[in-house]
């Protein structure tokens, strides 16, 4: 008997997966996570205009949650976060329903709904910052028709101008979350639905107690990605209302990049990156969790 | 050809244990049968002898050559899959010549050889055409002709049937056999299906929870199960399993059942005394006898020395050649098969015989064959 | 029988009623969907006067492309008077490669993720696509001094850089998810035959990847267009992108306020990622599922 080795050229190549795959792992691992350690360690450093790596505790925290504008943004994060999830999920899972009535030309209408999805914030923000110009936008034109206590000049109102962005961030994102309900409704087994309604229940009681319910998936989904977009909103806030007026419609993600790029407060930045990073990690690792759980290895 | 060995193989994940030690020896020109339900071993054993698993403990040889550790394009193996596996994206020809074609071997012969095999398996007209353009059925021709083409020592087949219907089913077991005859190569082929295992192979390995329950013959499995697990897995409809003890007779010795006939159960004594040397140590215990339905027949017509006694049938069921019988014996099921001629049930009841020499007697602790 | 003769028609008015209903919603929200398309393409077209002396919602007397060329070859972005144009082009050139790099790396980590299962391979996956969700603030700082390091800060360079790094995230997950799907047997039917790593993923992975490719580059493409805050964050003048470039331009409060520019640098900006959503549509919408049906 003969028992002959493993060649070289074979040895290489069963370990070829695993060089392949370095590459962009040691680039996720350095980009990331290396950088979301390095963050965390400025945020604990008196760092002003460059960073500086002399660690002072969680001073820059303090003083993070000292600032008005700060809490003014978390506020905002909070209103504007829960509004924007729950309003667009409304919209989005109603147009999906209505769209999955057998409608004449859904296509067309869908390539409607969903086009804002295709297009940057900064020009989302840009047409509605110009809808709600106070003299020459809808608002003019509405009162020009009669009515005359019409308002729609939101976005110089220190009390409405978080809803601007919210109506503005609905308006491009309800089209996505209505195609993610509509292929989710698509996928649902028509079997069930021939047996139920054989059974003898409405179409309507079909919804409501067959198809929605099968839907949670997709639902927590859609939570989740809108809750992650609403954490990231950056641009929005740049381009429509400029985080004003003053500071009252300002989110997290601007005051970092105000605190940072602006004011020369690298440590408090990096401070409020770190919270935001929390927010995120509470949401979404759960989700992650429970999404990979369960499935076997492939 | 080659001959195939395969010692003391171990197959580990982590600590769960899916192979404990199998041991097989292979001829050349052997047809192998690894025959056992899902979760068995029996496909990680092929894939350890394909090369897509590794080997945790023990040493696979091909021929004189141990393989643990030769790369799978370097064993001298072809493998037909479950799914056939086509490369959706090549053609029939360039399927089938994609292993030459990695081997180098010049375009003009690989050429000739697809072409060959082609008309060996009959589709040298389907060579263009993609594999989504085919039925199961091509499809399958088209796996087999990829394994064929290379000339490979050893055959390898997970479960090639499998997909088909119970047509083609037939039709490509009938094909597969004749390909070994023809080729006389060594073949292990992976089933769960008891009766492609009985037809095709040469020697059938029944595994159960990663150990070989079984090595033998069809025939020998088939009449000589050394356990009630290979006995139940093997034969349609399955063995009757009759719990009983056994006692002295005037003749030798016996185990008395209850028969149901004429709307009462009545005791009938089997005669074991064809099994003396194994149920001598039994008297007085417990023992389970094992028989086929086909040893539980119309009496009257067997040539065999037989017992016979009327049985109440609950249910019969056509199968054109034959009838099966449903009876009640000691209060559970028990099948008897009768040719179609001969069911004359009266008033329910009808007299059967049963060859007791064909029967299989089990210890029911430890379910092994008493011999 | 006359119970059912009044019964059906009774049915039928309120099929039609609810019909009617339905369609007034889908019209109305349709209505509310193209109202900013409707007035920025009619404001990019009118002149100042009209704007000011009419109705925003008044279409324009005539087609004036005069806005839309000043926003492509004139307009003063801060103190430079270039127009878009010159942005456009660091827009292309930053994208082409980050789509074209993040898309290939993300191909073969995912091929040797699902089809190489090797150990550690679920914990590599899981850190990479936890990456997709990590706030890019948490990176900002740490990458501005990077690209310092390296010398590229303020180059069309550090922004491929950039896109690249935090695409690869998303492609793997894309391309991961997509070649589940495919048999694992293909992979050993092509191994046996003798086939290698890069042989399999160029004669059988590959072939059978266009859709998931189309679906990467789009996502990709539309990503690394539209960002703003790498963009805003890494760069400043000349090598800023469209999205910066055309943000400053809307805020550049020179003399008199062009609503009309501004909207037509708004419309030079979208149009390649409305271009490939109008022509590509189908993909794009697998992509944004694709990203929410993990696995």
């Amino acid at each position: 008997m003969t028992r002959p080795p493993l060649k070289l050229t074979d040895r290489i190549a069963r370990t070829l997966p695993q060089i392949v795959v370095a590459p962009s792992f040691a680039l996720i691992l350095f980009f990331v996570y290396g950088f979301i350690i390095w963050t965390g360690y400025i945020s604990l450093t008196k760092s002003k205009m460059l960073p500086n790596y002399n660690l002072i505790g969680f001073r820059p925290y303090e003083r993070l949650f000292q600032m008005d504008r700060w809490t003014v943004a978390l506020e905002n994060l909070f209103i504007f976060g829960f509004l924007f999830i729950f309003v667009a999920i409304v919209i989005g899972c109603l147009l999906a329903i209505l769209l999955d009535q057998k409608i004449r030309a859904e296509g067309f209408i869908r390539t409607i709904y969903l086009y804002p999805m295709a297009i940057s914030f900064i020009i989302t923000g840009t047409a509605w910052k110009w809808i709600m110009n106070p003299s020459l936008g809808l608002e003019t034109v509405i009162r020009s028709w009669g009515w005359e206590s019409f308002s729609f000049g939101w976005t110089n109102s220190e009390s409405m101008a978080v809803y601007a962005l919210v109506m503005a961030a609905v308006w491009q994102s309800a089209g996505f979350v209505m195609a993610l309900f509509l292929s989710a409704l698509r996928s649902v087994d028509q079997d069930i639905i021939k047996a139920a309604s054989l059974d003898g229940a409405s179409p309507w009681k079909i919804y409501l107690r067959i198809i929605l319910p099968s839907m949670r998936p997709v639902f927590m989904s859609a939570v989740v990605i809108l809750a992650h977009l609403a954490i990231k909103s950056f641009d929005l806030v740049v381009a429509l209302t400029g985080g004003g007026p003053g500071y009252s419609s300002t989110l997290p993600a601007n005051f970092m990049y105000e605190m940072t790029f602006r004011r020369n407060e690298i440590g408090v930045g990096a401070a409020s990156a770190m919270i935001m990073l929390a927010t995120v990690a509470a949401i979404m690792v759960p989700y992650l969790y429970s999404e990979l759980r369960g499935k076997k290895h492939v | 050809m080659a001959s195939l060995t395969i010692k003391n193989a171990v197959k580990r994940y982590g600590n769960v244990e899916v192979l404990k030690g199998v041991d097989i020896d292979l001829e050349d020109g052997e047809f192998l049968v690894l025959l056992g339900a899902s979760g068995c071993g029996k496909s990680t054993l092929l894939n350890m002898i394909a090369g897509l698993e590794t080997v945790t403990e023990g040493e696979i040889s091909i021929g004189d050559r141990v393989i643990n550790d030769v790369h799978p394009k370097d064993r001298d193996i072809a493998m037909v899959f479950q799914s056939y596996a086509l490369y959706p994206n090549m053609t029939v020809g360039k399927n089938i010549a994609f292993g030459l074609e990695m081997r180098g071997v010049p375009k003009p012969e690989r050429e000739a050889a697809v072409f060959e095999v082609a008309k060996m398996l009959q589709m040298d007209h389907l060579l263009d055409r993609k594999p989504s353009q085919l039925s199961g059925g091509q499809r399958q021709r088209v796996a087999m002709g990829r394994a064929l083409v290379r000339r490979p020592e050893v055959f390898l087949f997970d479960e090639p049937l499998s997909n088909l219907d119970a047509k083609l089913r037939l039709e490509m077991r009938t094909e597969i056999k004749r390909l070994h005859k023809r080729l006389n190569a060594t073949m292990v082929y992976v089933t769960h299906d008891q009766i492609e295992a009985l037809t095709l192979a040469d020697r059938i390995a029944i595994l159960k929870d990663g150990e070989v329950q079984q090595l033998a013959s069809p025939a020998e499995i088939y009449d000589l199960p050394v356990n009630m697990f290979v006995a139940g897995l093997v034969g349609s409809p399955p063995m009757n399993f009759i719990a009983t003890k056994v006692s002295r007779t005037e003749k030798g010795f016996g185990a008395e059942i209850y028969v149901r006939a004429h709307g009462a159960e009545h005791p009938i004594l089997l005669d074991l005394t064809d099994h003396s040397t194994s149920v001598a140590p039994f008297v007085g215990r417990d023992i389970v006898i094992g028989l086929r339905p086909e040893a539980i027949t119309q009496a009257g017509v067997g040539s065999v020395e037989t017992q016979s006694f009327a049985s109440e049938v609950d249910v019969t069921e056509a199968t054109g050649a034959d009838t099966l019988c449903i009876l009640n014996w000691n209060g559970k099921e028990v099948m008897a098969r009768v040719s179609s001629g001969y069911a004359q049930i009266i008033e329910g009841t009808m007299e059967f015989a049963v060859d007791m020499s064909r029967a299989s007697l089990f210890d029911p602790d430890t379910e092994t064959r008493l011999d | 029988m006359s119970n059912s003769t009044t019964f059906v028609p009774a049915q039928n008015r309120s099929v039609l009623w609810m019909r009617l209903l339905l369609w007034t919603i889908l019209l109305l929200f349709a209505i509310w969907f193209l109202l900013p398309a409707y007035v920025v393409v009619g404001t990019s077209l009118k002149d100042l006067a009209e704007i000011r002396g009419g109705s925003l919602l008044a279409l324009p007397h005539e087609l004036n492309f005069t806005a839309w060329r000043h926003a492509w070859s004139e307009a003063c972005i801060g103190v430079t008077c270039t127009g878009l144009e010159p942005y456009f082009w660091n827009s292309v050139t930053m994208a082409l490669p980050a789509v074209t790099l993040s898309t290939l790396l993300g191909a073969l980590t995912g091929y040797a993720l699902t089809k190489w299962q090797f150990k550690g391979a679920n914990l590599v996956f899981a850190l990479i696509l936890f990456g997709c969700f990590v706030p890019f603030q948490v990176v900002i700082l740490p990458m501005a001094q990077t690209l310092g390091l390296i010398g590229i800060t303020n180059t069309v360079y550090g922004l491929i850089l950039v896109h690249t790094v935090y695409g690869l995230a998303f492609t793997t997950l894309f391309f991961r998810n997509y070649y589940v799907t495919i048999p694992d047997e293909l992979v050993r039917a092509a191994t046996i035959d003798g086939a290698g790593f890069f042989t399999i993923f160029r004669r059988i992975i590959l072939p059978l990847s266009p859709p998931i490719i189309v679906v990467s580059v789009i996502w990709q493409f539309t990503q690394i267009w539209n960002d703003f805050l790498f963009g805003a964050s890494f760069t400043t003048g000349g090598a800023q992108p469209i999205t910066v470039a055309m943000n400053n331009l809307v805020n550049t409060t020179t003399g008199v306020k062009q609503y009309n520019v501004d909207m037509a640098a708004a419309l030079i900006t979208a149009a390649p990622t409305l271009f490939v959503y109008i022509v590509a549509g189908r993909y794009f919408v697998r992509g944004l599922t694709a990203g929410s049906v993990k696995g």
